[in-house]
């Protein structure tokens, strides 16, 4: 009796060392809802962008004219990059998709600034998914955080 | 002209993220098979919209690069929840897609 109570600390030993647990800290609250407040304020944007490139008014969509949901998206991105950055450092996942979520709105931006001309058969859904997809699969990743603290639930 | 054929890409892009997920890829099904499938669905509009004339080379390459980077964050997410190596499955999903496009659109998506 008393060697198998003795064996019960070494079995407790290997079966510690023997699971391994990945713990990503890459959850943070404002980070989460500042996502959410983006991609509302996205959607929105694009609704009312979409309305101007398929019209007959060739100047509506001027970038000029968006310049405050511009201004604003800018505020957010430097929210979201600066919380990132304050994140633990395993939390990389998380930084590489901040980093990419500002590619695409770059990539978005530059391209409404070089123009987004006319087109009936063309309504850039591809661009607003694009973004979308982005923005939620970010939030998915940090809901599973919140969830777990875990990578593998 | 030949026709794309969404299943069949779907089928293809499930296969392989099966294999690269294991296990892991019964949690993430209805989240990969449905970004999988806007994903495939978003690169063959744009390049019907190149074979139409609508859209120039440099279009085409810039709206890619954004659903390139929106796919890039699918598979990060994918990465971080199961652990897997999500450039893996980025390069072997674009390749499907892209060779399903080629075949069916003669254009060359520049993946």
């Amino acid at each position: 009796m008393k060697n198998k109570l003795l064996l019960l600390p070494v079995f407790c030993i290997i079966l510690l060392t023997s699971c391994k647990v990945t713990f990503i800290t890459g959850y943070d609250q404002v980070l989460d809802q500042t996502l959410g407040k983006m991609k509302r304020d996205f959607n929105l944007h694009f609704i009312k962008l979409s309305r101007t490139i398929q019209d007959n008014d060739p100047r509506n969509q001027d970038f000029v004219n968006f310049q405050d949901y511009y201004d604003n998206l800018e505020v957010d991105m430097i929210t979201i990059k600066s919380r990132s950055q304050s994140l633990d450092k395993k939390a990389s996942i998380v930084n590489e998709q901040i980093a990419n979520l500002d590619a695409a709105f770059k990539v978005f931006i530059n391209q409404h600034k070089g123009g987004l001309p006319d087109r009936r058969s063309d309504d850039r859904h591809d661009m607003r998914d694009a973004i979308n997809t982005s923005i939620d699969a970010i939030t998915r990743l940090q809901e599973a955080l919140r969830t777990t603290g875990k990578t593998d639930y | 002209m030949a026709t794309i054929n969404f299943k069949q890409i779907l089928d293809d892009s499930i296969v392989f993220a099966k294999a690269e997920l294991g296990g892991t890829y019964k949690k993430l099904k209805p989240f990969a098979e449905h970004e999988f499938t806007q994903f495939a669905e978003n690169a063959i509009f744009l390049a019907q919209l190149r074979q139409d004339g609508i859209i120039g080379k440099d279009e085409l390459e810039t709206r890619l690069t954004l659903q390139k980077l929106a796919f890039s964050n699918v598979l990060l997410t994918i990465q971080g929840i199961g652990l897997v190596s999500a450039q893996n499955l980025v390069n072997g999903i674009l390749g499907i897609v892209s060779k399903a496009v080629t075949s069916a659109l003669s254009i060359s998506l520049p993946v």
